[in-house]
């Protein structure tokens, strides 16, 4: 039994009775015979946390995603120590309107985290969005030491038999994953199954068996509840990290919304000028059923600012 | 002054500064790091280093005044930087407390020649190019990797217990990162073992006897005539009884109650002997006569020894410097690497010349990629921090190191500047690259490299092959700690002289704004 499990039974006993009354089962959202919420929000034209107010409304609210009491994980990529306009990143104020909504929706604790390429400490602060998340009242995760991380075998998958997941995204009610749209050099594309790397702690085990593969299977063991592609300043080249010369940005004041990973990876692929096959991970991804990278068949809604 | 108020006053005075010293080098927080970067300044053996390190007029100017003033205030004040600014004393002083049961301490013979040869030896020796001696017996090195090497590890022990306990119920709290070193662990666990074992017998020995900075605070209240004006603890030897109580107390032996003497070049101004003589024979005042060492006529014989004991220190200066060429132990090519030495110490000869050792850079690195070297530069560099990419890569705008380095080893840059500077350079090898041997992307090398020097080019198949190109290496690592292959693909070779890497422009350019007419699916 890991830490955390003992913590949860030994919790149990406490807030069984009151989870009990608090927590009802999800509402089926996408059924078939009514006219749902879309497959996915496309949105132009405004800042990163005017575009997510509407794009989340159009969603039905955050409580379609986040009941009272819950605890939310928000994944962003601040894998880099590198100011918000720079682009590597996650908009810190993106992530803070996500964590504002998350908090007004009844949700108990809202951690945001990332297992950082530079040091924590600076990638947490330089990207601007500890102050963000701190000023709304939700807290920073820590995801830096290898003890953050309990091993976790991804169901069906070939490469991902023993991985060390961060226990957020094993325990947390509801994952958000926020990345950043960027171009990268050996995947092409960095959007939101790429994100997803940032909450296993080898990433050198990724590289070695196989990148593609990896990336797209890690979903089959959890599929965030919600993800959120930030396309406001895109790195169209030179990524992930945007230190080159051979960067360039471009601000393209674009979001993408879906509950679909694959359909926002698909219709990211997009806006760097690319096609949803031309990324590897987005095709595994599809066949191995996490998605639909079929943008055509899909339902979407478009909403300029 | 009434005497026990001295004491008070040293006391409470010494345990504030060791307050701030651990503050300053235990703590993580920008303010620490400031703090301890500022107190590490404030060093004497730094500071004589500093004057060697060329970093530039208002530098070398601050050094020379604050050396200046600390070897000047030692001729009429004595040893008083002992118990109020050394780190390293100061732990004594605390190694010290509630001793009362213990033995009495007694008189520790002058031994001028052990304690005069053995300064002459480490300055002759740097002066040479040789930190070695230096940094075996300086004292703000003993404290720098007392912390670093010691007392770090056990916090974060502790810290880990803690955290997982908090985490038991719940709450998150942040981890602290650590990249143990086992034999420089073992080496400071022993040394600090022995210190505290002599200490709590013995005294301040290491003070009295070891200490060339000591030696040289204590070489300064002899060398000027006794006309001048200096203070200090005056025995009265026609009071004295003998009774031998100040001796008893007295933490670096430096009274010889039989011989009715205080060695003012050890006394350090504690302060324990004042108000202890029954007879009133001890006070702090004025000295009128210059006080002698054992079988020693004053002031010439002293000069005259010291001439004597700067030609035994001759041989130093042949010091082999071949045992600069160290060898790195995991060069992935199989070759002999040269290690890298940090951004802005201008390449080994001089970085080796010029570190004392204290881990400062070490404990502050965010990365980790400092890391305590053993025997990489050799025994001459025994300790002095290395670039280590297995633990670590040095962040592209990063420039701490220069920030808190206090003897101008590691001189301070600005981020544009060290944009600029070259520590080593990239070496890909092809045969062993995931891509070529997999067949699957990777490219991890490229996506952390942050200046371009190692980039993907097409290579088939939807594959793309890392390509390196050393105009532009900064000699980071990032390529080197990131790549998963074991044993490594790419690699860093070290400079012995540091290079200039080019910044190809445009670095940072603002953004495009793109209008889209609609949304591209």
């Amino acid at each position: 039994m890991d830490r955390r499990e003992f913590l949860k039974r030994f919790a149990s006993c406490g807030v069984a009775a009151a989870a009990a009354v608090t927590l009802r089962p999800l509402r089926p959202l996408m059924a078939d015979d009514r006219v749902g919420p879309p497959d996915l929000v496309a949105l132009m034209g405004g800042s990163p946390q005017d575009m997510f107010d509407a794009g989340i409304a159009a969603l039905g609210g955050m409580r379609a995603f986040v009941r009272p009491g819950q605890v939310v994980a928000v994944k962003p990529n601040i894998s880099w120590a590198s100011a918000p306009e720079r682009g590597a990143t996650t908009h810190p104020l993106l992530v803070r309107r996500i964590c504002e909504h998350c908090l007004e929706a009844g949700a108990r604790r809202v951690y945001v985290f990332d297992n950082t390429i530079h040091s924590w400490e600076t990638c947490y602060s330089e990207t601007g969005v500890e102050a963000a998340v701190k000023a709304v009242g939700a807290s920073m995760a820590p995801a830096h030491t290898a003890g953050y991380y309990q091993a976790a075998a991804v169901p069906g998958s070939r490469l991902l038999r023993n991985i060390q997941v961060h226990e957020l995204v094993l325990e947390a009610d509801v994952l958000i994953n926020v990345p950043v749209l960027k171009h990268h050099g050996s995947t092409r594309m960095t959007g939101a199954l790429k994100n997803l790397m940032g909450v296993v702690w080898d990433r050198g085990m990724y590289h070695r068996s196989g990148l593609h593969r990896c990336i797209a299977e890690f979903p089959l063991l959890r599929k965030p509840t919600l993800n959120v592609v930030d396309a406001h300043t895109v790195m169209i080249s030179g990524g992930p990290q945007g230190t080159s010369y051979r960067t360039s940005l471009e601000l393209r004041k674009m979001q993408i919304i879906s509950r679909d990973i694959v359909a926002a990876d698909a219709a990211a692929s997009r806006v760097l000028g690319l096609e949803p096959e031309d990324i590897g991970h987005i095709g595994i991804a599809a066949d191995a059923g996490l998605g639909s990278a079929a943008l055509d068949s899909l339902a979407i809604e478009r909403i300029r600012l | 002054m009434k005497p026990p108020r001295w004491r008070t006053l040293r006391a409470g005075v010494g345990l504030f500064v060791l307050g701030l010293f651990f503050y300053a080098f235990l703590g993580q927080s920008a303010a620490a790091v400031s703090l301890a970067a500022l107190l590490a300044r404030f060093q004497l053996g730094p500071s004589l280093v500093r004057l060697f390190s060329a970093e530039g007029a208002s530098s070398f100017a601050a050094a020379v005044v604050f050396s200046a003033v600390l070897l000047l205030s030692a001729v009429f004040l004595g040893r008083w930087y002992c118990s109020f600014l050394c780190p390293f004393g100061l732990i004594q002083d605390a190694m010290l407390r509630r001793r009362r049961k213990r033995k009495a301490f007694r008189y520790i013979p002058s031994l001028p020649l052990l304690r005069y040869g053995l300064l002459l030896l480490v300055i002759g020796t740097a002066l040479a190019g040789t930190l070695l001696f230096l940094n075996l017996t300086e004292p703000y090195s003993w404290w720098g990797r007392l912390v670093r090497d010691l007392l770090i590890p056990v916090l974060v022990l502790l810290n880990r217990g803690f955290t997982a306990l908090a985490d038991l119920f719940g709450v998150y709290i942040f981890q602290m990162e650590y990249t143990i070193d086992i034999p420089v662990f073992l080496v400071t666990l022993a040394a600090t073992g022995f210190l505290l074992f002599v200490t709590r017998r013995y005294g301040r020995i290491y003070c009295s006897v070891v200490c060339p900075v000591g030696t040289l605070l204590g070489g300064c209240s002899r060398v000027f005539p006794a006309s001048l004006p200096k203070a200090g603890i005056v025995l009265d030897a026609d009071a004295c009884i003998s009774c031998g109580r100040c001796e008893g107390v007295c933490r670096t032996g430096c009274i010889d109650s039989a011989g009715k003497r205080v060695d003012r070049d050890r006394c350090v101004l504690c302060g324990d002997c004042l108000g202890i003589c029954p007879e009133g024979a001890l006070r702090y005042g004025r000295i009128v006569t210059g006080p002698k060492l054992d079988g020693d006529d004053g002031r010439r014989s002293f000069l005259k020894r010291f001439g004597f004991f700067s030609l035994l220190t001759l041989p130093a200066l042949f010091f082999p410097p071949s045992l600069t060429a160290g060898k790195r132990k995991t060069d992935p090519a199989g070759g002999a690497n040269t290690p890298a030495t940090p951004p802005g110490s201008r390449g080994v000869r001089r970085f080796t010349s010029l570190c004392i050792s204290c881990h400062l850079c070490v404990n502050k690195c965010p990365t980790g990629v400092l890391a305590p070297s053993l025997m990489e530069y050799g025994l001459r560099g025994l300790f002095q921090p290395v670039m280590d990419y297995s633990s670590g890569f040095c962040e592209y705008e990063c420039t701490r190191c220069g920030e808190v380095c206090p003897s101008g080893a590691i001189l301070p840059l600005s981020p544009e500047r060290k944009k600029t500077v070259q520590i080593g350079r990239v070496e890909f090898l092809k045969d062993r690259c995931v891509v070529i041997t997999n067949g699957t992307v990777c490219g991890a090398c490229a996506e952390v490299c942050p200046t371009h020097a190692v980039g993907m080019e097409p290579f088939g198949a939807g594959l793309n092959l890392p390509v390196t190109d050393n105009a532009l290496c900064v000699g980071c690592g990032s390529c080197e700690y990131a790549c998963p292959v074991p044993g490594k693909a790419i690699f860093v070779r070290g400079l012995a002289v540091h290079a200039a890497a080019e910044v190809r422009l445009p670095l940072y350019a603002a953004p495009r704004e793109v209008e889209d007419e609609e949304f591209p699916f």
